[in-house]
């Protein structure tokens, strides 16, 4: 057997420790951001991770004045109440022109024009009655997305239609802070939105992602989902859709915050808890809404695509999820 | 008799491999050790307290979060009053667990337990706290 000669260990040896004190000083930063009505845990390492930080946070603050129903100051604010609006930043136009083509190819159970519906219910502020059915008809007629109109950079909206991007809108603000993280040329990023999370680059000591899905009906965990990424800049969207969030209880009947816009009543699911796993943040909020007001009826088809992933949790604790994940229950 | 020793290593280098193998166990060895059960609360991204959760603790307040109360029963930590109106983060169930957290967006308060190395990256919690609307 031939052995290197000793000297040829030295660099070796330099090579390795070189390493080491390499991965040791990788500029980090951690920020919560309190933002779009939620609180976005950023996590960064590389070279620019301070500065990618920063305008991060920028980027999430203008989203949230482009994206705001519900404030004076808000860009969506204006739209809903002038039913015009030109729009300089392209943000707003580019949400709905992406959302309409979601609705193209997967169906319009997510509207972004179901504001009026979401105020008349007003869950956000425990009212103590369900609205009448034919308040809730009237408001169902007012939401149809075809109705928007772009021409340029002016969008119009008829009468009583009024948005709320709620349902995309953390996904799409993920889009754009995953096109920031490669922009800085970051090497790992963990920016988790509660309801949605992004999954950037390679983790540092090189392992995949592991994300602990949790029991929806209890305190446990049900398994472990693992992600590996096999490039630098590639990102990962989980949106996750279920009635766990938001919700008020009316004469002791619990009612979720994602609405049925056949019925105009929140919808009543048999799955718990829905998460999609893809390669878009808006795309991943958009089904997992749809998929969960759907239920397992349709889930099937969804199982089958290679073009996303689902992971999703039935309220007797039953766990269905695509064959491509690497999801290992507890136990299992 | 033949001398069993490798023949381009010398006893001095055996001791230094043998020393930087045994320095990264030393370093998990420690922080093995540190791994106390705690949560951090946080407001505006600065941290105010680190509360342990070994000892059950009644309704107890922390200086830089005025108005809230926290309580930890059975190593989990709760919000069990707040000043902000919807009140969600006090429905939150307590958490116990690496990596759950607790957020009352008015306040930019969050009740976290910081994520320990075995943990995983994120949790995906229906049950986790829900954000003040």
């Amino acid at each position: 057997m031939v052995f290197p000669k000793r000297k040829a260990l030295f660099p070796l040896f330099f090579c390795c420790i070189s390493l080491m004190l390499g991965s040791c000083g990788m500029p980090t930063a951690e920020r919560n951001v309190f933002t779009m009505d939620t609180c976005f845990s950023v996590q960064i390492s590389g070279k620019d991770a301070e500065p990618a930080t920063k305008q991060i946070e920028e980027r999430l603050n203008q989203l949230h004045t482009t994206l705001d129903a519900y404030s004076e100051t808000g860009m969506l604010y204006q739209l809903n109440h002038s039913g015009m609006l030109t729009d300089n930043t392209g943000l707003l136009l580019d949400l709905i022109a992406q959302t309409k083509a979601m609705q193209a190819q997967y169906g319009s159970a997510v509207q972004l024009s179901c504001l009026p519906l979401v105020q008349l219910w007003n869950l956000q502020n425990n009212p103590d009655a369900v609205p009448a059915d034919a308040v809730i008809r009237q408001a169902l007629a007012w939401i149809d997305d075809t109705a928007i109109t772009i021409e340029e950079n002016r969008i119009t909206l008829p009468e009583h239609t009024a948005l709320d991007c709620g349902a995309v809108g953390k996904g799409y603000a993920l889009d754009l802070v995953a096109e920031d993280l490669q922009t800085y040329a970051c090497d790992f990023a963990i920016v988790d939105a509660t309801s949605s999370i992004l999954l950037y680059g390679q983790k540092p000591d090189a392992t995949p992602f592991s994300i602990q899905i949790s029991d929806p009906n209890g305190t446990g965990a049900l398994g472990m989902l693992t992600i590996a990424h096999d490039s630098a800049a590639q990102a990962t969207f989980l949106g996750t859709s279920n009635h766990s969030e938001r919700y008020a209880v009316i004469d002791g009947v619990r009612y979720g915050h994602i609405f049925d816009l056949e019925t105009g009543y929140p919808a009543v699911s048999d799955l718990a808890t829905v998460t999609v796993i893809a390669d878009n943040g808006l795309l991943a909020d958009f089904l997992s809404t749809a998929i969960f007001i759907e239920g397992t009826n349709g889930l099937s088809a969804h199982l089958k695509t290679d073009a996303y992933a689902v992971l999703a949790v039935a309220e007797d604790g039953t766990v269905y999820h695509s064959a491509g994940l690497d999801f290992q229950p507890i136990g299992g | 008799m033949q001398k069993t020793t490798l023949p381009f290593l010398r006893t001095l280098d055996i001791l230094w491999i043998v020393l930087l193998l045994l320095i990264p166990l030393l370093f998990w060895i420690l922080q093995m050790q540190e791994k106390a059960t705690v949560a951090v609360i946080t407001v505006e991204n600065r941290c105010i307290a680190e509360i342990s959760l070994a000892q059950d603790r009644s309704a107890f307040s922390v200086n830089g979060a005025e108005g809230y109360l926290f309580t930890v029963s059975d190593g989990a930590i709760a919000i069990v009053q707040a000043p902000c109106d919807s009140q969600i983060c006090i429905q939150s169930p307590p958490i116990a667990y690496a990596g759950q957290s607790i957020v009352c967006l008015p306040g930019k308060l969050i009740v976290s337990i910081p994520t320990a190395d075995h943990a995983p990256d994120v949790i995906l919690d229906a049950e986790r706290s829900s954000p003040d609307a």
